[in-house]
């Protein structure tokens, strides 16, 4: 392929994958087409496979390092949505000040490196804490959460305000994601490096902090199309050191370190005397076609192996129990099995939370201890989990929360109802209520005669699927009168009984009155 | 400012003030004497037809929507769209009539017709799935959402004694014409759900209407607007409400009433459901506090059987 079509396949790629992982954090983008562009994401396809054993996730995954070991970091350039991200930043300041010149600097292998190991224990320790910050997909998304999202809201709410005024009812008003200081710490610092790192030295962060770029720089050193430069030809003017985001060309020396270039192909253009390549690195090998075959079954057979022992120990250190706490924490959404399988496998790219059409999906503070920090959790006080949506469970790229069909997932019981009398309204006031039974979409809680024509909750905790409609809608001040306790572990609910019978006709002759 | 200012600004307030009183009751004034030329019945029944067939006939004999409307009003219509539920599961008012409703509205004149419902489920889901939604924008209704708080305004309530004051849809505070079209359920705590509980999806706040009287303040709303029109939809009833779990709990009635008074339409309404009417206690409230009459013997009711 020529270079220029090479550049252009990778424009197209990174716009068209920036901009639909955008897309999946926003309820207008059709519910089926949310999938598609984060099956592209590494290290939610990692954990969906190490945990849950997926197929389909298993099989992108080898795709991904297949591609890799042939082609090199392409995820870096392709699909990488923070990747895209900081092209932006760099395109931005390149815009400004016509030139910016990168020069070649030694690759930080060290720093690389154990970056890399801390990410790895920490994956397979069972808490996605780090991961949450140093995955580049699961980072984007706290960046959309954060930053992309109050900015379209507020556009979108004055927008919605200013066409309402002129009687025009065509936008919807979204709610603000909630802030908690605490989390945002965190945020702001490595945001703050991006971007410090991005204009000052290009893709500096994807070749120092994260951990997915280093790891697929492993494979990328010996891959088969590697970047190249020729020697005869080159004449060490470099032009090609000084467009390079990755700062890995050294044209004094005339080599490029392939553990660091993330395929971004902008060298291949701009060569006067075309001595900068990709192309296949058959050089020195008597037998050709024999070595590439070798050299791809040889990555290919580490890969596999790396993923084989890596589930391996992940599977021995599993077991693990978290200690529950003294007190219950808040339920976690419908088809996430159990706490500690839910805190295992999210890496709080809050797509869920944006998705979430109640807001009962709010990110977690300590809620779920240290090691569950920052997840979502469900907050009864600020929504409820609607009885027909399967939002979360359709889009949660890792797995934290399996799909569910919509039948199966009216049926688990994330927890059960409580009823506490003394702080009912019908048995405080003597008035009617019933705003929990009428919200309950299962017949869990029910009105039964109290005194006079009085009626008041009566609750069968086994129907309950705990989505706290009731706790939600429960006007009892200052503390609600039901509640839902959680289920640690996931459980069925019972299904009232219910006759299948057709509806019934009534054809009196006049009317009752 | 100074005294002189304060009362050139005090007194260009007050004739302000006064002019727009004068024009808001003008309309009022008028449509009075129309229905008082006309002699129209108090209370419309219709059964035995399809919701919209039905609506034709029950609409006719009250002189058509144009004694309703007049040209280029803007009308509100408010259908019960509360819970997700199919139309046959009868928990939210049948698209078809509130379709009807809409043509007929356009057909007086209308300028626009805006169509809401403050949802309990969530309301995309539920606007969708009642099929009201497309029913509406099929007749070129606006369809409104109503689930966040700045789409309401408070109003004071004159005359209450527990609803003080409430956070209305800010529809109901612009449109000319206010059209309620409940759909008749059996409910869990009041018994019944009919015209005068259906204004609860007018307000923001129904966490205070739990909280405080129930009853009451579902009686007292009507103090701050009575609807213009109120269409009672008893085609499919749900007989253990108000939420539809079973299509075993829905019976098909195939009625309709229509009338001005909700007190009369909720006390006929609950014969039709066959709940006493004692035993629901906003009426009584409602019927003490004028908002209509109880007995239906006093009334003029005009019974169509198609």
């Amino acid at each position: 392929m020529e270079a220029s079509k090479l550049k252009l396949l990778r424009v197209s790629s990174e716009v068209l994958f920036f901009i639909f992982i955008i897309f999946s954090f926003f309820r207008f983008f059709p519910e089926r087409l949310k999938v598609i562009p984060l099956k592209s994401q590494i290290i939610p396809l990692a954990i969906s496979f190490f945990f849950e054993g997926f197929f389909l996730s298993l099989l992108l995954l080898v795709l991904f390092l297949l591609s890799t070991v042939i082609f090199g970091r392409i995820y870096c350039s392709f699909f990488c949505p923070l990747g895209s991200f900081q092209d932006i930043l760099i395109r931005s300041k390149r815009k400004k000040k016509k030139i910016t010149k990168f020069s070649y600097h030694k690759p930080l292998i060290l720093l690389k490196l154990t970056i890399l190991i801390f990410a790895i224990i920490s994956l397979i320790s069972g808490s996605l804490y780090l991961i949450g910050y140093l995955d580049p997909y699961s980072f984007f998304g706290k960046i959309v959460n954060y930053l992309l999202k109050p900015f379209i809201v507020i556009i979108n709410n004055g927008g919605e305000l200013i066409l309402r005024k002129a009687d025009i009812y065509a936008l919807h008003i979204m709610t603000l994601p909630t802030f908690n200081l605490f989390a945002l710490i965190p945020f702001i610092l490595i945001l703050g490096t991006i971007i410090y790192l991005s204009l000052k030295r290009g893709r500096l962060y994807c070749n120092s902090i994260c951990p997915l770029g280093t790891f697929l720089g492993i494979f990328s050193v010996r891959c088969l199309y590697r970047m190249e430069i020729d020697k005869s030809s080159c004449t060490s003017c470099g032009i090609c050191e000084s467009v390079c985001k990755a700062e890995c060309i050294n044209s004094k020396d005339k080599t490029v370190d392939n553990f660091s270039c993330i395929r971004c192909f902008n060298c291949l253009n701009v060569c006067p005397s075309s001595a900068i390549k990709y192309k296949p690195s058959i050089k020195k090998e008597k037998t050709d076609n024999q070595k590439i075959q070798n050299l791809s079954r040889r990555n290919f057979l580490y890969s596999l192996l790396g993923i084989l022992g890596f589930s391996g120990i992940n599977l021995l250190l599993r077991n693990k129990k978290t200690p529950i706490k003294s007190y219950l924490p808040p339920p976690t959404p419908p088809g996430s099995i159990s706490l500690n399988e839910y805190i295992s496998k999210c890496t709080a790219c809050y797509l869920c939370v944006n998705n979430c059409p109640t807001n009962v999906l709010q990110p977690s503070l300590f809620q779920y201890g240290l090691k569950g920090v920052f997840i979502p959790h469900m907050d009864f006080y600020s929504g409820y989990c609607s009885y027909e949506c399967t939002q979360c469970l359709e889009v949660c790229p890792t797995d934290a929360i399996i799909p569910h069909t919509k039948e199966e997932k009216k049926k688990i019981q994330i927890g059960r109802v409580k009823f506490i009398k003394d702080f009912c309204v019908v048995y405080r006031n003597n008035t009617n209520c019933g705003a929990c039974a009428e919200i309950c979409p299962t017949a869990a809680v029910t009105m039964t005669p109290y005194k006079g024509l009085l009626l008041i909750p009566t609750t069968t905790p086994s129907f309950c699927i705990g989505c706290g409609a009731c706790q939600n809608v429960c006007p009892a001040e200052p503390e609600k009168a039901i509640i839902i306790e959680t289920n640690i572990v996931h459980r069925e609910a019972k299904n009232p009984e219910r006759k299948r019978t057709r509806k019934r006709e009534e054809t009196e002759k006049g009317f009752p009155f | 400012m100074n005294r002189r200012d304060f009362f050139k600004k005090a007194f260009s307030l007050a004739v302000a003030a006064g002019i727009s009183s004068i024009a808001k009751s003008t309309p009022l004034l008028a449509a009075e004497n129309d229905s008082k030329n006309k002699k129209l019945p108090d209370l419309i029944a219709v059964k035995n037809g399809t919701p919209e067939k039905m609506f034709d006939e029950g609409i006719k004999a009250f002189g058509g929507m144009k004694n309703f409307i007049k040209k280029g009003q803007t009308v509100v219509v408010k259908p019960n769209i509360a819970w997700t539920a199919n139309p046959e599961g009868a928990a939210d008012t049948n698209p078809a009539l509130v379709k009807r409703i809409i043509e007929h509205c356009f057909g007086a004149g209308a300028s626009r017709v805006y169509m809401f419902d403050h949802t309990c489920d969530d309301c995309f889901i539920t606007y969708r799935v009642s099929g009201i939604e497309k029913a509406a924008k099929k007749a070129k209704a606006t369809v409104v959402q109503a689930n966040k708080e700045s789409y309401y305004q408070e109003v004071r309530v004159p005359g209450a004694h527990t609803l003080k004051n409430v956070k209305v849809h800010e529809l109901i505070l612009e449109s000319d014409v206010f059209i309620n079209v409940p759909i008749l359920k059996h409910h869990g705590s009041t018994r019944m759900t009919c015209a005068l509980k259906n204004l609860m999806g007018v307000v923001w706040d129904r966490g205070y209407y739990h909280r405080t009287d129930l009853d009451r303040c579902i009686a007292e709303f009507p103090l701050y607007r009575k609807p213009d029109l109120t269409i009672v939809d008893a085609y499919n009833i749900l007989t253990n409400g108000p939420r539809s779990r079973s299509l075993k709990d829905v019976v098909k009635k195939s009625m309709q009433l229509l009338s001005k008074d909700m007190v009369a339409l909720d006390v006929a309404s609950s014969k039709i459901l066959g709940e006493e009417v004692e035993n629901i206690r906003y009426i009584k409230i409602g019927s003490d506090l004028g908002i209509g009459t109880s007995n239906l013997d006093e009334l003029n009711i005009k019974r169509i059987t198609l």
